[in-house]
């Protein structure tokens, strides 16, 4: 059999076959399934705040819609009265209405014994805001109906004008598209940037070299090594995607009903009202808006890029340490760039066209968490082949310069390396 | 000449920030011998074998392989055990050897056979299954070996092979590489205790401080090297020596020993003391490869 093959067969084998492997394959999308799901059952288990309102205008009675985290009943109580005893009466509170001015509301009052949290105060809020607001333009003289047709016609589809055509835009897709797709890249530059290093520091360590070197050159080491690690980071993401994707079908099986009402719930708190049936088609199409299949490819292709970019450089760095600790002063040159790409990323996310993002997607350091970022807002193409043709020339220049160090720094031993003399091992010869 | 010498090594040169390691060092290597590379700690043994072994490349000189330019295809005929041994703590012993085998050009099944030979030989078959690191140092030695034979190489080199054995293992890959050797193996070995070369070794190379200091037949560098020291046991009383080309160094009430010139033949020795004294035994004491190693390296330090 070929070297190489043997080389990535074993780096490859002994990994995912250590059952740290296999449990965090297993683990990581349960515990982001679990996750939620807690936070959920939490959520749905605390009941609802029972207010109590009382209204002085007689304007608002059973106005107001009650929710998972309020309900209203309305009392005729005088408010000094209730403030004594609407413990007794079961009440988490008292909503106060004295009587208002239309034109400019005030002396709104929430009495209880503990304050509200943030999504009842702000669904309690919204609904009182409502109502004011329909009463003044009642006052006005304009009809609800008209009101209502006024607010449909609000909702804005934005266009994206672009090569391929016309297509839906819409920013918080997009948006949240873009940054997962950076963090799973920065997640796993690190993981498996880290998984190398550790491999050749264990290497050194073991004093395993000159055995294998004898009869394999240092470079398929190095590739071999690189690559069987690469296929053990696909294994995992594969892993990854599907557990959470059967993990993702079970759930639904089992809460299907249940999820759709907080769905609901979820799209009425965030101020869309779920009714509003054009709203939630342009929600619908934005989603669609998104080429997931170029999005796919792009992924695996900077994953790679970015992968064998960085793989290279940790290798590099770890061959001229002589135990564990050495190793990170050394590979600390190596981790910054990555960290900074996650910095651009953020800028970029908010601003994909700006010159930040543009230089940030461009220069192999950061460009493969920086143009995933931008992709879920449209790249021109000449943008995402240069950026492209960038990460393969710099790959091929950091396995090149890594390959010379690494070469020399796997048989160096007892010195302690500066990054210094990293650097001239580059011009050493045989 | 019918055969080619195994390894050629011509004015080989390597430096290290401007320090030769290896410096204008020349050596034939016959098949089918036990070949001694000796010299203390930093002589330049090491990378020495490392240029052998093309880890390194020398910087000048060349060396030849079984008369061909040494080149990446010569590997799979090359078994090293290096002095800095290790193997992958985690893998099994079995499995790991098996991959070491492979990696040398032996195919899988070949390998598996090769392999599980040796173990049966060494008697550790139930060690298969094991990690590495359940292993002794010495016992990883033995695995070690297995892995630097198991492809049956033409030439093997052994750095230090014995640091951490006992006796009895040491003995027993003492025996292997004597049967290697019979199976037309050339074989060597490097190493600076001068007592575990002397007896098994054919011929030597001395090295000191990157240059080669003697070469040749242990029997020739003895004798090239003797100090033409006579050892007798004898009775009776020993008369005071006069004799201008004897000269006693050390006498006791039954021992003598006695130093005469180069030109001396033994009879002539024998003869003189025959009538003054009764010889139980007399001996010429050559001078130990250690003796002639610690000579040659002072000798090269004061220089």
């Amino acid at each position: 059999m070929n070297k190489l093959l043997l080389i990535i067969q074993r780096e490859y084998l002994s990994r995912v076959t250590r059952k740290s492997f296999i449990l965090t394959t297993l683990l990581v999308p349960l515990g982001l399934a679990i996750l939620p799901a807690i936070i959920f059952f939490v959520a749905r288990s605390t009941d609802a705040d029972r207010v109590a309102v009382v209204d002085d205008n007689g304007l608002f009675a059973n106005k107001f819609n009650n929710s998972r985290l309020i309900t209203f009943e309305f009392e005729n109580q005088p408010i000094e009265s209730l403030k004594q005893n609407y413990k007794e009466k079961k009440y988490d509170g008292i909503l106060y209405i004295p009587k208002l001015d239309m034109e400019n509301p005030k002396g709104i009052r929430y009495y209880s014994s503990r304050s509200l949290g943030f999504n009842a105060s702000f669904y309690l809020q919204s609904e009182l805001s409502r109502e004011i607001e329909k009463l003044r333009l009642n006052k006005a003289g304009l009809d609800e109906k008209f009101i209502e047709n006024l607010k449909s016609k609000m909702s804005i589809e934005t266009i994206i004008l672009s090569e391929e055509g016309e297509k839906s835009d819409n920013k918080v897709v997009a948006l949240v598209t873009a940054f997962i797709m950076g963090i799973i890249i920065y997640i796993t530059l690190i993981i498996y940037g880290v998984m190398v290093m550790n491999g050749v520091v264990e290497e050194k360590a073991n004093r395993i070299m000159e055995v294998i070197v004898s009869s394999v050159q240092p470079f398929q080491m190095l590739m071999g090594k690189i690559l069987g690690i690469a296929a053990v980071g696909l294994t995992q993401l594969a892993g990854w995607i599907i557990i959470s994707v059967v993990l993702g079908q079970v759930a639904f099986a089992v809460f299907g009903g249940q999820l759709s009402n907080v769905q609901a719930d979820t799209l009425t708190q965030s101020g869309i009202n779920a009714r509003d049936a054009e709203a939630m088609a342009v929600f619908m199409k934005n989603i669609d808006s998104i080429n997931f299949t170029e999005l796919f490819v792009l992924f695996i292709f900077y994953f790679f890029g970015g992968y064998l970019f960085y793989a290279s450089l940790y290798a590099a760095a770890a061959s001229g340490a002589n135990d564990p600790g050495d190793v990170q002063s050394l590979s600390f040159p190596v981790t910054i760039p990555i960290i900074i790409a996650f910095f651009i990323l953020q800028i970029a996310v908010n601003d994909p066209n700006g010159a930040v993002a543009f230089w940030g997607s461009l220069i192999p350091f950061t460009s493969p968490i920086v143009m995933l970022g931008r992709i879920p807002f449209g790249v021109p193409i000449w943008q995402t082949v240069l950026s492209m043709a960038c990460l393969i020339a710099g790959f091929l220049f950091t396995t090149w310069i890594a390959a010379k160090i690494y070469r020399v720094g796997i048989l160096m031993y007892g010195k302690k390396v500066t990054l210094k003399e990293l650097g001239k091992w580059v011009f050493y010869k045989g | 000449m019918a055969e080619h010498p195994i390894l050629t090594i011509d004015n080989v040169v390597k430096r290290f920030n401007g320090i030769s390691a290896v410096d204008q060092i020349s050596l034939t290597i016959p098949p089918k011998t036990i070949f001694g590379l000796l010299g203390p700690n930093g002589a330049g043994k090491t990378t020495l074998i490392r240029m052998i072994t093309q880890i390194t490349m020398p910087d000048e000189g060349r060396i030849s392989f079984k008369g061909e330019k040494l080149n990446t295809m010569h590997a799979e005929e090359i078994g090293y055990l290096p002095e800095e041994r290790g193997l992958y703590k985690q893998m099994k012993v079995g499995d790991h050897i098996i991959y070491l085998a492979q990696l040398r050009g032996l195919t899988a099944a070949d390998a598996n056979k090769k392999v599980r030979a040796w173990f049966e030989k060494f008697e550790i078959s139930d060690w298969w299954n094991k990690k590495i690191e359940e292993l002794s140092k010495g016992m990883q030695q033995k695995v070690q070996f297995i892995a630097t034979v198991a492809h049956e190489p033409e030439l093997l080199i052994f750095d230090e092979p014995f640091t951490g054995l006992d006796p009895i293992n040491a003995d027993l890959i003492k025996d292997e590489i004597y049967q290697l050797k019979e199976k037309g193996a050339t074989i060597i070995f490097s190493t600076h205790r001068m007592e575990q070369v002397e007896e098994i070794c054919d011929a030597i190379v001395l090295v000191n401080k990157g240059k080669k200091i003697l070469d040749g037949g242990v029997k020739q560098i003895k004798q090239q090297f003797k100090k033409n020291i006579y050892k007798v046991t004898f009775e009776g009383a020993l008369p005071v020596i006069q004799h201008p080309d004897f000269n006693v160094i050390k006498s006791s009430e039954e021992e003598l020993l006695i130093q005469t010139t180069p030109h001396n033949k033994p009879n002539e020795l024998l003869t003189f003391l025959m009538d003054k004294i009764e010889i139980h035994s007399f001996q010429e004491l050559l001078p130990s490869l250690n003796e002639i190693f610690k000579e040659q390296v002072t000798r090269d330090g004061h220089e």
